[in-house]
């Protein structure tokens, strides 16, 4: 009785423990090597041989791109390795590739877009602001309207930045860490988050 | 005492592994996310269907129009034929599962123009004979059925006007079929 008990519990726990970690992997971009550039992490739909990387493709109900498209970057942290709140206001400032179509994409984790009149969710290289010879970008994002380049985080409960360059080049060869911006912190909604 | 204490524990380990490797294994083949399989193409008679956050749960660039165009054993190969716009554009052909199976963009033909048969590697010269079809550009797959994703940039008001046109311009039909 004791014995079979134990059988079964053993077994849930193997098999709770192993659906556990498999989700936690999958959601994880930096476990399985994945590249990362700063805080930004190359997401490769298209590494077929990964059976992480095809996990994830999958969960993410596909729409990535292919090599002779271009390179896809996220973020969920912001520059000093916190995670991003919906509740906190950020801005994404820095240069971006010169020369490349580019597009910058605020949602949540599951990909859910930001609710706003507006349907601004996010910027392109041909209507962001940029400014200074390297012509940098300062794209603020948050649930209270700023000055500038700004798009509105309401009704999302999670943060996910998704830079999408569209250049075979820069897929061949992923830009630098000094080419691409960073997301810093503005502040945070009082008592919304800590 | 110990030595069955650890054995238990061995014994977790196993089948928390076993899982975890066929979780992984198994999640695209039985992903509910899959890419576009929700999409209803029986409308489509010809055209592309489009796509955004509305009708299918892909991770999709919002700056763009998408459309899917689906094919199968049914339809064998497809021909996507129309005139593209003059911003950025790109072809996907997709497993079921979302996983990129090859790619064309805007830098890889020249002109707008676009003539191109999308179909798995073996059936594409028989379509090709069979419908007396000369040269033209073809996307090999090596697989049977799939989604061939069309991105067009609408970015701004005149990106997206123009997207639209192409759009409404395009053909996706099944290659045997003319």
């Amino acid at each position: 009785m004791f014995a079979t008990l134990r059988l079964i519990l053993v077994t849930l726990g193997g098999v709770l423990l192993g659906l556990g970690s498999a989700w936690w992997a999958v959601g994880n971009v930096h476990l399985d090597g994945a590249q990362t550039i700063g805080q930004w992490s190359v997401l490769e739909d298209n590494a077929k041989a990964n059976p992480y990387e095809a996990a994830r493709a999958a969960r993410r109900g596909g729409g990535g791109l292919g090599p002779s498209e271009g390179i896809e970057l996220i973020t969920e942290v912001s520059a000093d390795n916190k995670p991003l709140q919906a509740a906190c206001a950020y801005l994404v400032s820095g240069p971006m590739p010169q020369g490349v179509l580019w597009t910058l994409t605020v949602s949540d984790r599951d990909g859910h877009l930001p609710s706003n009149p507006a349907r601004r969710f996010g910027f392109t290289s041909l209507d962001a602001m940029a400014f200074g010879a390297a012509r940098q970008v300062r794209i603020s994002l948050g649930r209270e309207v700023r000055p500038g380049d700004f798009v509105a985080t309401t009704g999302l409960s999670s943060l996910r930045l998704t830079l999408r360059l569209y250049s075979p080049t820069l897929a061949a060869r992923a830009p630098g860490r000094d080419q691409l911006p960073s997301v810093t912190s503005l502040g945070c909604d009082q008592g919304a988050a800590s | 005492m110990i030595d069955t204490g650890l054995r238990w524990f061995a014994a977790t380990l196993c089948i928390a592994g076993l899982t975890h490797i066929g979780a992984i294994l198994l999640t695209p083949s039985h992903s509910r996310d899959l890419a576009f399989t929700g999409i209803d193409f029986s409308t489509a008679d010809g055209t592309l269907v489009r796509v955004d956050n509305s009708n299918t749960s892909a991770d999709l660039d919002p700056a763009f129009l998408n459309a899917v165009c689906r094919f199968d054993e049914d339809t064998g190969p497809v021909r996507l034929t129309g005139t593209m716009p003059g911003t950025y554009w790109s072809i996907a052909a997709m497993s079921d599962d979302g996983r990129i199976l090859s790619t064309l963009s805007r830098e890889d033909l020249r002109g707008s123009d676009i003539d191109l048969m999308i179909g798995r590697t073996a059936t594409l010269d028989a379509a090709r004979q069979s419908a007396g079809l000369g040269s033209l550009d073809t996307m090999s797959l090596p697989v049977d059925q799939g989604f061939v994703l069309l991105r067009l940039f609408a970015g701004g008001l005149d990106d997206r006007s123009l997207a639209q046109e192409a759009f409404e311009g395009l053909e996706c039909r099944p290659a045997l079929s003319e």
